[in-house]
């Protein structure tokens, strides 16, 4: 495994974090009997509006000629 | 390769969680309902986040060729699962929970149709 190897897999899972420790704090909640909030949903899905569009953005065409050591924030915040 | 491959490990892992969401929130009851509901759309919300970071991942390291008819599917797709999401939002917060379920039935099979994308990514990029 060569060292740009290395640093994805750093890159993906750092990236991919926040929402695993979201979901494992839903996870808790739902084994405890809480309740689910609206603002949990309603952060869920900025997150989820935030990852669509820099995937987006990703995908298009035009981005193939900047890409640049390019990291996408988490947009999602603890609690 | 590796990073598909972790990203596919990370995509079971939760999705082992969602059941544990699903079984805790739901009850026959409207309260009850509407909170398995909430849960279930929440979990789908940071799903299809996380899924979708995982693929920005592959742009940057080439796995998916910005531009090419594999993007343009992934795009096309991305596009009904934002659609399948906010009509289970709308439609819960509107107090309709069938019509919510319904929505968020098509975006977790929606999602789930991101998962045979990537060994067409492995082999034809």
């Amino acid at each position: 495994m060569n060292a740009a190897t290395v640093a994805m897999i750093v890159q993906a899972v750092a990236t991919l974090a926040p929402y695993l420790a979201q979901l494992g704090n839903l996870a808790v909640k739902a084994q405890a009997g809480q309740s689910i909030t609206e603002s949990d949903l309603r952060l869920a899905e900025d997150a989820r509006r935030l990852a669509f569009a820099a995937l987006r953005h990703a995908l298009s065409p035009e981005h193939g000629e900047t890409r640049v050591g390019e990291t996408g924030s988490a947009g999602i915040q603890g609690g | 390769m590796r990073i598909i491959h972790i990203g596919r490990k990370i995509g079971l892992s939760l999705i082992i969680v969602l059941p544990i969401l699903l079984i805790a929130g739901c009850s026959a009851s409207p309260d009850g309902l509407k909170a398995g509901l909430t849960a279930r759309l929440t979990a789908a919300n940071l799903l299809a986040a996380s899924a979708a970071r995982g693929l920005v991942t592959a742009t940057q390291s080439r796995a998916i060729e910005p531009g090419s008819e594999t993007a343009a599917a992934i795009g096309q797709t991305i596009d009904a699962v934002e659609l399948s999401l906010d009509g289970a939002g709308s439609a819960l917060r509107a107090g309709l929970p069938e019509m919510a379920s319904r929505n968020l039935d098509a975006a977790e099979q929606q999602l789930g149709g991101l998962q045979p994308m990537l060994p067409a990514i492995s082999g034809g990029q």
